[in-house]
């Protein structure tokens, strides 16, 4: 809270990095925002964020999905910290609960999208460095692919199998106790 | 550093992924193909030329874990698979290494402690081991030497009389054991209160945000933190 504290804690807490899109608009977020980006935290460490952090590969529609999900997991984070030295109160517990199912609940409703935009979340959260979302978004897709063969993932992610029969059969040999 | 200059980042192609799973880097592939489980994962390598070898460098390896509560498979199912896993992936480095037993004899302990060394040693961060046979899995009385391990969580298995020397890593922020047998409660007991012990164990957890002790209901279990 910008009211309370000291004046170095108040510098802090008003620190915003801007962010730039690949088209040019421009996203202004909190210093805690950001940094669930390692790749900004370094930035941000090095110095190297004033005049705004151009991301040439990201557009605005996916950086604002982007920033979404990193403000409500930055609120997470700060909650966490909040309340680890009163672990013991079940009151806290309790609220710890409920802002977690909260937290689930958002992340299932983010992941609603379309396969571009989520192959495109994956692209930004990898470039980004940002773990949370970067788990989030493969363990999607990889749940799309669970329990099904080779030939169903293929016609399902239209992935041209470029592989002769003979190689097939080679690798099948190789990898045989994975296939038994 | 810039972006994407990171071993395991990448740049984003300008155009964006086209919805298209081929527009994703390598070691994005890898990450989604950590996430299933092992056979499956192993069986990606024939769906194209691409695919053949990325799960060898998969950060996670997942053995047993089915995902739908079963019980884990017996090791005699096991065995060869992830011998194999282990050594194909060259000590390529793991995140997370979750392995889930059911059956298992005494004379598979050598064996399973190999896995466990193996799995430290390809730098794991988060090793998992669950065991679910009648016999509790007796971990070799070695210490745990790693500077990436960050959580290690146990499940069924002992030290025997003896205590789980984690004092060589320094990273390590959060031990869970649960269902161990009677010996590692009450070894937590006697280092809590007797010095030397005492030092051992919570020395390697001085960066610990949680300690989790939870024996099963039939043991006395005294956890205190010093």
């Amino acid at each position: 809270m910008a009211s309370a504290g000291s004046g170095d804690e108040k510098a802090a807490a008003a620190a915003m990095i801007t962010l730039i899109s690949s088209d040019n608009e421009k996203f202004e977020v909190t210093e805690a925002t950001a940094t669930l980006s390692q790749t900004i935290r370094h930035m941000i460490e090095d110095g190297c964020t004033d005049g705004g952090v151009p991301l040439p590969n990201v557009t605005s529609k996916i950086l604002a999905r982007v920033i979404e999900y990193c403000k409500k997991h930055a609120t997470a984070a700060a909650g966490e910290e909040g309340s680890s030295s009163s672990f013991s109160d079940a009151a806290f517990l309790e609220v710890d609960r409920a802002f977690l199912e909260e937290l689930e609940e958002f992340d299932d409703a983010f992941l609603e999208v379309d396969r571009a935009t989520l192959f495109d979340l994956i692209l930004a959260a990898n470039y980004l460095d940002i773990k949370g979302l970067l788990n989030l978004t493969c363990q999607k897709v990889a749940d799309s692919v669970k329990g099904k063969t080779p030939e169903q993932i293929r016609e399902m992610y239209n992935i041209v199998n470029d592989l002769t029969p003979e190689e097939e059969a080679e690798i099948r040999r190789e990898t045989q106790w994975a296939f038994e | 550093m810039l972006p994407g200059e990171s071993s395991r980042t990448v740049v984003p192609p300008a155009a964006g992924s086209g919805g298209s799973l081929d527009a994703l880097p390598d070691c994005i592939l890898e990450h989604i193909i950590g996430f299933l489980h092992s056979p499956e994962a192993v069986r990606t390598s024939v769906v194209a030329h691409r695919w053949r070898h990325l799960w060898r460098s998969a950060p996670s390896l997942r053995v047993g874990c089915s995902g739908n509560g079963a019980r884990p498979p017996p090791i005699n199912e096991l065995r060869e698979f992830v011998d194999r896993q282990l050594l194909l992936r060259e000590g390529s480095p793991l995140d997370t290494c979750d392995i889930r037993l059911g059956e298992f004899q005494r004379h598979d302990f050598p064996l399973l402690n190999s896995w466990v060394q193996q799995a430290i040693s390809c730098k794991a961060k988060v090793p998992r081991l669950y065991m679910r046979g009648s016999w509790y899995l007796v971990l070799d009385n070695v210490p745990v030497v790693s500077k990436y391990l960050t959580r290690l969580e146990l499940y069924g298995v002992s030290v025997h009389t003896r205590f789980l020397d984690i004092s060589s890593c320094p990273a390590l922020e959060y031990l869970q054991e649960q269902d161990t047998s009677d010996c590692l409660c009450r070894l937590s007991a006697n280092s809590c209160g007797e010095g030397v012990n005492s030092c051992v164990l919570f020395n390697g957890l001085s960066k610990a945000k949680s300690l989790e002790l939870i024996c099963s209901p039939s043991h006395k279990c005294i956890a205190s933190y010093p």
